[in-house]
């Protein structure tokens, strides 16, 4: 008896084993599994003061923030993929015409899409929007009609060819929105805006008649203009889900524990001169500070091994021709060039008054220029730009403006030139922005000219609290909210 | 100015003086005292300022070994006693610390002397700072005076150094306060007093670089050379500077040098007096001078008069006495009966003026006497000269009587004849004394002078050039616009017709006579020149003398006559001459005679002098 009452008990044990591991894998599945409801906590640097991507924001800061809502309550023609590859969204095709010429094109819209104020998303609806954004083009609608589904096609006519178009209309300031009276703007997107206070705190809630699904959030609340150290506190008390971190603070917080997260670099941090500088003119003088400049110093200590020292406009991930770029430090071939001038020159380098990190990355410059001779005085510019001191030079923040290196070249000359004395030549729209020969050599030719000197490449940084699932940005960082569940969520 | 104005004068002037003296002196003192109080006060801030630097820099050294004690500065020079180990991590850290050590400054150093953080300068990490690696017992060295970099330029610091050594490595931390307004501001100053400090940040002088509690120092540029000399040549130096036109905004700086641990000077601490108090007093003394000086005025004006009074009235008697004396006035007495030097001169004037009374009258008898002497031999003289020919003629008519009747009617016709003209030469004689005794009193007419002397000079004419004898030349020089006076034309037609005839009597061998009339301020001038032998001095003293003569046959009236004349008129007669060459009378007179002259009493002449004699 006792042989067979043992394997009994053993059975038992085994069975009672089973039980154990298969709610275990039930449980395991289910944490796993998305949950809907909740409300993600955001807190962004910047302050938004409009939701409408026609109003500019006063710092590129702020703009990265307007840029980041709009993913939230608005839909563009196309979305872009995790790897930057266009993706359809309210456009369901699109065609360039068949001579090749990349000057019209035909968007298929996508049928059965409604604004969140029930208006239909079609031709008369989305081309406002368009046009607005890029006023040279003309637009002309089409109805094709396949017996059951009348479908809107938009023949888009860009005058001059535009081959990375899809990208084009993946940009956040091609967002289709419906303008209402006092401003208000109503989206397809995912989330509808529930409180608008502009540049404090917003409320957006799950569009549930959305046409890419319910999202698995209840709501997401928004609060503007937090302090970097608010935000980190706020994280670290569990107060919020999202953040915005500046990366010159993101290894510290990763040291202290906070579950943080970085983009490829989608940022260039940079110094140009103005064409207004007398001193800037002279090529010596900006040749002999870009040697002066210590720019694995920048990144090691200023930004705390966040980012990459840059040689060029765009980064590696982007063109992958940035490596061919060089950025030596060389203070005492500074020392040298900056001894042939006369008289010595003396720049005054501005940064933005309310960016510690320019200010920062000045001060370091205007050391480094100090050590190799040159007289670089950093100075902020306050907000009130009437009350801004004369310059010859600033730091300034270029976003990577679309994954698509021609149009995110040709979008940063065309910020660079409006400040800087940048050749005519070298502003023309490109031939073919996809051939990266030409980009190069376009690249090649305006670093030669120190008109501007890239400093460092920077990523977008967010610090996560341990309930946000499912988080997945773009590697330019912008933000997929529509896929992110909350783990403890009610069901 | 009278002596009663001078002493009037005088008493406030001595009063004023006195009383300006002494308000300068007290202002001397006054301002001596300042100062020496304002020493006294730089010296206790000088000592506060050392001992509140003392204090505060064994403060900072105490702040700065504690962050070098804490856990975490071990922690991290154990870290980075490693190999390969990465600075980066503690780039921000010194900000932290300075904030929460409050220290303005700190500088967290590697063994090698690279920044490994800076507070006051984040963005120099990596960058040297080589004084920390001199071979210095640093924790024995203490607080210290130092120039410190930062993005905005040089600062000046109060600085302590300690050292966490870790094996053969060693990480230093340096930190420190600003010294500057907050610095200055934890002095306690005495009320009108304040610290100003100068930090020789730049080579030149910097406005920026002169703080007080408050900041930068307005108009800190006035400053400038006191500052100047200070750094050329450090040394206590002091000056004044009047910050506006208002003589109270005027401040006395001190200026005294404050040097590093390499003797470099590095700060001025500039200690301020203001000077109001003492304007304000020295204002207070004027005014109370002013006051005291005003009523001492008034009082030494009061005193002065009677004091002036008192004294002069002595001496006024005495000038009246003395101008009466001057008048004439032999008998003038002054009666002062005062026992001071006033009284013993008016008695020795009483005594003089009895004295001179009594001389004049014996000169006076004296001259009578010699006159009637003179009037004798006079008359002796002119008498004798026709008695003799009276006593030959009647001799001749005796002996004419004695020897025939036919001789004796000759002689006695030519006898008779020269008897009656010498009776007749006695009666000339006779009359002339008669007529200078019997002088007329002048009858006042308008008269012009001119004319007058153009009437003599045509009745002369004929003697001017007698045949056989030496001619005389006439020369008039006449004022055409002489003035009319009024004068007797007949008495002046006479003297001045005296005067002619004395200067064709002198000039025997011939000449010119030069006659001249020109304007005085209140008359006429006559002057009558000739060209003859001059006179002696004696002659001239004596010529007017009545019965003085230099003549042969003179009476020695006739130039008594027109000195009669002229006085008669208010008129004054003067001669002028040098022996060889010639001699020149001039008559000055009045054009309006006084009343008095004109009715002058009688000559002395007329006096009847043998009464006298007779007495």
């Amino acid at each position: 008896m006792k042989p067979i009452f043992c394997a009994r008990r053993m059975r038992n044990k085994l069975s009672l084993a089973l039980l154990v591991v298969v709610i275990a894998a039930l449980a395991a599945f289910a944490a796993r599994r998305p949950r809907y409801g909740g409300t993600l906590t955001v807190e962004l640097a910047g302050r938004v003061t409009s939701l409408d991507p026609a109003q500019p924001q006063a710092s590129v800061e702020d703009q990265l923030s307007q840029d980041h809502l709009l993913t939230l309550f608005a839909d563009r023609l196309v979305a872009l993929g995790s790897h930057g590859q266009p993706q359809p969204a309210l456009a369901v095709k699109w065609n360039y015409s068949l001579n090749n010429d990349f000057i019209h094109w035909f968007i298929t819209l996508r049928t059965g899409v409604i604004f969140q104020d029930g208006t239909p998303v079609n031709y008369e609806s989305v081309v406002p929007s368009l046009q607005l954004a890029n006023p040279t083009w003309s637009f002309q609608k089409l109805v094709p009609s396949d017996g059951h589904i009348t479908f809107d096609v938009i023949l888009v006519d860009t005058k001059i060819p535009v081959p990375d178009l899809p990208y084009i209309l993946a940009e956040p300031r091609n967002s289709i929105l419906l303008r209402k009276s006092f401003g208000a703007v109503v989206g397809s997107g995912p989330f509808r805006i529930t409180t608008w206070e502009p540049g404090q705190h917003a409320v957006l809630t799950a569009n549930d008649d959305y046409w890419g699904g319910r999202p698995f959030l209840d709501s997401i609340d928004v609060q503007m203009g937090r302090a970097a150290r608010d935000r980190m506190m706020d994280l670290d008390l569990g107060k919020s889900d999202l953040i915005e971190v500046s990366p010159e603070i993101a290894r510290l917080a990763a040291a202290r524990g906070s579950r943080i997260s970085a983009s490829d670099p989608s940022e260039l941090l940079a110094v140009v001169f103005l064409r207004t500088s007398a001193v800037a003119k002279d090529i010596r003088a900006r040749q002999a500070l870009s040697l002066a400049i210590d720019r694995a110093s920048l990144v090691n200590f200023v930004l705390q091994k966040e980012g990459e020292p840059a040689a060029a406009l765009l980064p590696q991930w982007s063109a992958g021709y940035a490596f061919l770029f060089s950025a030596p430090f060389d203070p005492a071939a500074s020392q040298q060039l900056a001894a042939q001038i006369s008289p010595a020159p003396a720049l005054k380098l501005g940064y933005d008054s309310a960016d510690a990190l320019e200010r920062m990355i000045a001060q370091r410059i205007a050391v480094n220029a100090q050590a190799a001779g040159i007289a670089v005085s950093a100075q902020a510019i306050p907000g009130d730009a009437s009350a801004a001191p004369a310059l010859d030079a600033r730091v300034i923040r270029l976003p990577l403006s679309s994954p698509a290196p021609g149009i995110a070249l040709e979008n940063s000359i065309q910020s660079l030139a409006a400040i800087a004395d940048i050749d005519p030549s070298l502003t023309a729209p490109l031939a073919n922005p996809d051939d990266l020969d030409s980009l190069y050599s376009r690249e090649r030719a305006l670093l030669d000219t120190y008109e501007f000197i890239p400093l460092v490449h920077l990523p977008q940084v967010v610090g996560l609290s341990a309930r946000v699932r499912d988080w997945m940005p773009l590697r330019s960082g912008e933000w997929r909210l529509a896929d992110v569940w909350l783990d403890g969520a009610p069901q | 100015m009278s002596f009663r104005f001078k002493m009037f004068v005088l008493f406030p002037l001595v009063v004023v003086a006195a009383v300006a003296v002494v308000a300068v002196g007290v202002t001397m003192s006054t301002r001596r005292a300042f100062e020496q109080l304002d020493a006294a006060h730089t010296d206790a801030i000088v000592a506060q300022f050392k001992s509140e630097f003392s204090s505060q820099g064994e403060e900072i050294a105490r702040r700065v070994q504690g962050i070098a004690d804490a856990e975490a500065t071990i922690r991290m020079a154990l870290t980075l006693s490693r190999p390969s180990a990465d600075e980066s991590v503690y780039v921000s850290d010194a900000q932290g610390l300075a904030k929460s050590h409050q220290l303005d400054f700190l500088e967290l150093v590697d063994t090698g002397g690279a920044i490994i953080s800076s507070a006051q300068w984040p963005a120099r990490f990596g960058y040297k700072e080589s004084w920390l690696l001199q071979k210095i017992d640093w924790s024995a060295r203490g607080a210290f005076l130092k120039k410190i970099d930062t993005p905005d330029g040089p600062a000046l610091a109060l600085m302590a150094v300690s050292v966490v050594p870790v094996g053969s490595v060693n990480i230093y931390i340096a930190g420190g306060e600003r010294l500057g307004n907050s610095f200055l501001a934890s002095l306690a100053l005495p009320e009108g007093t304040r610290a100003l400090l100068y930090s020789n940040l730049d080579p030149n002088f910097a406005s920026l670089d002169l703080t007080d509690v408050n900041g930068p120092v307005p108009q800190a540029d006035r400053l400038a050379s006191l500052i100047g000399r200070e750094l050329q040549q450090p040394g206590n130096v002091t000056t004044t500077i009047q910050w506006t036109p208002d003589p109270a905004s005027a401040e006395v700086f001190h200026a005294i040098p404050i040097t590093g641990p390499d003797n470099d000077l590095l700060a001025i601490l500039l200690v301020g007096s203001s000077r109001r108090d003492l304007t304000l007093l020295e204002g207070r003394i004027r005014i109370l001078a002013l006051y005291v000086g005003g009523i001492a005025l008034l009082l030494g004006i009061l005193l002065s008069l009677w004091a002036a009074a008192r004294m002069t009235r002595p001496i006024g008697k005495l000038a009246a006495g003395a101008a009466a004396v001057a008048s004439g006035d032999w008998n003038a007495r002054v009666d002062i009966r005062s026992h001071d030097e006033i009284g013993s001169l008016a008695r020795a004037f009483n005594h003089m003026t009895g004295q001179l009374a009594e001389q004049r009258e014996r000169l006076v008898q004296a001259e009578r006497v010699a006159a009637w002497r003179e009037l004798a031999r006079r008359l002796a003289h002119e008498l004798k000269n026709p008695l003799f020919p009276l006593q030959i003629t009647v001799e001749n008519l005796r002996r004419a009587r004695e020897q025939g009747a036919n001789e004796f009617d000759e002689t006695f016709r030519e006898s008779t004849s020269t008897l009656l003209a010498e009776i007749e030469n006695l009666k000339t004689i006779v009359g002339r004394f008669s007529d200078f005794a019997k002088m007329p009193h002048p009858e006042l007419h308008p008269v012009n002078l001119n004319e007058i002397v153009r009437g003599i000079v045509r009745l002369f004419e004929p003697r001017f050039a007698v045949v056989g004898q030496p001619a005389v030349t006439p020369e008039l020089h006449l004022d055409e616009k002489l003035p009319v006076i009024q004068a007797d034309a007949t008495l002046l037609h006479r003297a001045i017709e005296n005067l002619v005839l004395n200067a064709l009597d002198a000039m025997p061998a011939g000449g010119t006579l030069t006659i001249r009339t020109s304007r005085q301020e209140n008359g006429v001038r006559l002057e009558i020149s000739d060209t003859g032998a001059g006179l002696t001095r004696e002659e001239c003293e004596r010529l007017f003398t009545p019965y003085y003569t230099t003549k042969q046959h003179g009476t020695g009236l006739g130039l008594a006559i027109v000195q009669s004349v002229v006085a008669d008129h208010g008129g004054r007669i003067s001669v002028s001459s040098e022996p060889g060459h010639g001699a020149t009378f001039r008559i000055d007179l009045p054009a309006r005679p006084a009343v008095a002259v004109a009715k002058a009493p009688p000559p002395v002449e007329s006096k009847p002098l043998f009464a006298k004699r007779g007495a």
